[in-house]
């Protein structure tokens, strides 16, 4: 679904990230771990098209992000760590917009809409501007509109920042139904505690170099994840 | 505390004006030395027709002021000019400066006084409020000088001393209307209407004012010596001003520093204790509840167009500013239809002038449509939201030409209505009605098309508030400024040839080749959308 082979990123002299190789197939969960300033951000973002690399390739679906990058970003959704969104319209419209973007049919992006925020319990507020909701609220309806056009690939930067326990929750278990529906997903996160318990694999990244990646299992092996990065970290500094 | 606040302002201040956009290619390097060039032209020339105007304005009353022995009352008129001009141009900004900045509550949060915070904030608009009466006084105490009229030290310190207290008026203004505004609107749903209200009242006086301005300059000359004593009962603070600067009357100018300065100190006092309040107040209207069924579903390009018209519609702040061209452009017509009796007779004594009606109304509302400048910020007003755009999928070119498309949508009905009115009101030909519309029309999709370049270009995304996108970017003023120098490259020679006698093609001809012109560059902008301006927009950052 995803396969990053050789990233590179400079920002002037500061390499961001450094021959960065990645595969993430239909159906896994793949959680990105790092310290801050890692490149997981920049990582993201390349990933999205959203930012030019200087070297490596991307491929989503097969379709490569620097030649097809409209095709691609049709079977992507991006999360970003904080949700700026338009504050100008009000929750449902902006839904229909992106659903316009994506070309949802009428039918779908009704069905969807009404799903995701009777989950999230944002139904009552989507007539509500932009500009009244919580960081919380502006998370979930980002979320929402990630879902609308059911993505094949979930790219997401810190997504439980700002959702309370039960929306946490919530999205854990989107999170395995779409990949159990053949898409995957790759997101970074912070909290090692759910990655350990949520990700297929993993991958541990360091100064924009990768350390380690792999399945879950196979890279904590009997420790925590929580021990295996802070070793790994010790080990590299 | 206090000046690490005012350091962090100019330090933005200044950054928004020296240094480009940060990107992945010049990580947010200064400004080649073209660019800074570019930018002191532009400033340049804003201050030259500033100045220019308001100079010639002063050149007409100061010496009879002083022969008649008013000459208090030429700087005390500076002094009002300078006043209005100054809380016009800081009413709105004041407003969202102090109660409306993204960062107040991330600095309430610092161990910072919040009077600290309100006047480093008052600082920036005092400063700014200096720009604005250095527009007025610069050429008032220059018409002065140049007219060879006595200047006493006395004099000179007064004036020197009570034109830097001056701004502390306008601003206490601009800060209680603010407040006004900001108290009034907290609970409406349509906050806008009241912030369009405000600013039309605004417009249209000073707008009546500046029309009236040469009946006023008569009949200041013929009844300075008569309007006087009227002037200085009904105004105190500018004859004590006046009277300060041309006789240096060191009582007047105490009284007109304490007029200045006490209400200023009350108003920071009382803003001061209650700056958390207004400052972090939830600014929610009553709950609209989502009740379904409000599902419209369009085509991608609509919905980008969409997008953009909604974001124009739902703040003031945008419409007023980038949609002043338009407004400009209807009360052009009702201007026209009101002195249509007189202009017309003009018109009809002579079948030359008969000849260059259309075309000169036709470059009128050209530059008017110049002046609509919905597209020149549209890209800098994404600002941290612009991930939205660039992971959605659709070429960056669709992106652009959606916001040309959105400017055009907008302005296209006003400018078509504008041109068909003054080519019926001018009693035109009808083919001359159709060039005057079709270069008008055409024109604004060329100004359309030049507002997204020029922000392609030039976008600033760390903006705190979208204010600074919309009103004071480059973006904006370099738009304008082509905008305006664009009408005069077919305008001037036509003039000339005019002038001269020496038209070889006949005027709808002429208007003809000029829409074509502006179509092609139209196109060509276009073309660049697609070959490499798409993609740039698709990284911008």
């Amino acid at each position: 679904m995803l396969r990053i082979e050789n990233l590179t990123k400079v920002y002037g002299q500061h390499k961001a990230v450094d021959s960065l190789s990645l595969h993430i197939a239909p159906g896994e969960i793949y959680g990105f771990i790092g310290h801050n300033g890692a490149g997981k951000t920049t990582t993201l973002k390349a990933c999205c098209g959203i930012l030019r690399f200087d070297d490596g390739e991307i491929y989503i679906n097969g379709k490569s992000i620097k030649e097809e990058p409209v095709a691609c970003k049709r079977d992507i959704a991006y999360i970003p760590d904080n949700p700026d969104l338009y504050e100008f319209l009000s929750g449902i419209k902006y839904l229909n917009f992106i659903a316009d973007i994506f070309g949802v049919s009428k039918h779908e992006r009704e069905e969807r809409i009404n799903k995701y925020a009777d989950m999230f319990e944002l139904t009552g507020d989507l007539a509500q501007p932009i500009s009244a909701y919580s960081h919380g609220m502006k998370q979930k309806l980002a979320i929402i509109s990630a879902l609308i056009h059911s993505p094949k690939l979930l790219i997401m930067d810190e997504p439980f920042v700002g959702l309370d326990p039960k929306a946490a929750h919530i999205l854990k278990g989107l999170m395995r139904e779409l990949c159990d529906n053949g898409g995957a997903i790759f997101f970074s996160t912070h909290v090692l505690e759910v990655a350990e318990k949520l990700c297929d694999k993993v991958a541990i990244i360091k100064n924009g170099k990768l350390i380690v990646s792999g399945p879950m299992e196979q890279v904590k092996g009997d420790a925590s994840l929580e021990n295996v990065f802070l070793e790994l970290e010790e080990e590299n500094v | 505390m206090f000046k690490a606040l005012v350091k962090t302002r100019m330090a933005a201040l200044w950054a928004s004006l020296t240094r480009t956009r940060r990107s992945s290619k010049n990580d947010g390097k200064a400004r080649s030395g073209l660019a800074k060039a570019g930018m002191a032209v532009l400033f340049i020339y804003l201050a030259v027709v500033f100045l220019g105007m308001f100079g010639a304005m002063f050149g007409a009353i100061c010496v009879p002021f002083y022969s008649m022995g008013i000459a208090w009352m030429y700087f005390a008129i500076a002094a009002s000019i300078a006043t209005v001009l100054c809380f016009i141009g800081s009413v709105f900004t004041a407003q969202n400066q102090l109660y409306g900045a993204k960062d107040n509550e991330l600095l309430l949060s610092m161990p910072v006084k919040p009077s600290a915070i309100l006047a480093s904030r008052m600082v920036m608009l005092l400063i700014l409020n200096y720009f604005y009466e250095a527009l007025v006084v610069l050429p008032a105490v220059g018409v002065w000088i140049i007219n060879r009229l006595p200047v006493s030290v006395a004099g000179a310190l007064c004036t020197l001393i009570a034109f830097l207290i001056l701004p502390l008026m306008p601003l206490t203004l601009s800060c209680l209307l603010g407040w006004a505004i900001a108290a009034i609107t907290a609970r409406m749903r349509n906050k806008n209407i009241i912030s369009i209200v405000f600013s039309l009242a605004f417009m249209g006086a000073y707008f009546y004012f500046y029309s009236s301005i040469q009946r006023y300059i008569e009949k200041l000359v013929a009844l300075g010596s008569d309007i006087a004593p009227a002037f200085e009962k009904a105004v105190p603070p500018f004859y004590w001003l006046g009277m300060a600067s041309a006789e240096g009357d060191i009582a007047k100018l105490i009284l007109f520093i304490l007029c200045c300065a006490v209400p200023f100190a009350l108003l920071y006092m009382v803003l001061a204790r209650s700056f958390i309040g207004i400052a972090t107040e939830k600014r929610t209207a009553a709950k609209i509840k989502y009740k379904g069924g409000q599902m419209h579903v369009r085509r991608p390009m609509a919905g980008l167009v969409n997008k953009e018209i909604r974001r124009f519609a739902g703040n003031a702040m945008y419409m007023l500013n980038a949609g002043i061209g338009l407004l400009m452009m209807l009360l052009a017509v009702v201007f026209l239809a009101i002195k249509r009796d007189g202009l017309m007779a003009a018109l009809l004594s002579d079948h030359r002038i008969m000849e260059g009606a259309g075309p000169f109304a036709a470059f009128i509302i050209c530059m008017l449509c110049g002046m609509v400048l919905i597209s020149a910020p549209s890209i800098s007003i994404e600002g941290k939201s612009l991930w939205i755009m660039q992971t959605l999928p659709v070429k960056g070119c669709s992106i652009l030409r959606a916001k040309a498309l959105a400017h055009i949508i907008i302005a296209e009905p006003f400018v078509i209505v504008s041109s068909v009115a003054a080519a019926i009101l001018l009693e035109q030909s009808f083919v001359m009605g159709i060039m005057i519309t079709l270069l008008a029309a055409v024109y604004t999709i060329f100004t359309a098309y030049l507002g997204v370049l020029v922000n392609l270009r030039f976008p600033r995304f760390d903006w705190i508030n979208e204010v600074t996108a919309i009103k004071s970017s480059m973006a904006v003023m370099l738009t304008m400024f082509i905008g305006m120098a664009a009408v005069a490259v077919p305008f001037v020679p036509y003039v000339i040839a005019f002038a001269n006698m020496k038209l070889f093609i006949g005027p709808e001809l002429y208007l003809l080749l000029c829409a074509v012109f502006f179509g092609a560059i139209a196109a060509i902008m276009d073309i660049y959308f697609k070959k490499s301006g798409g993609a740039r927009f698709e990284f911008l950052s």
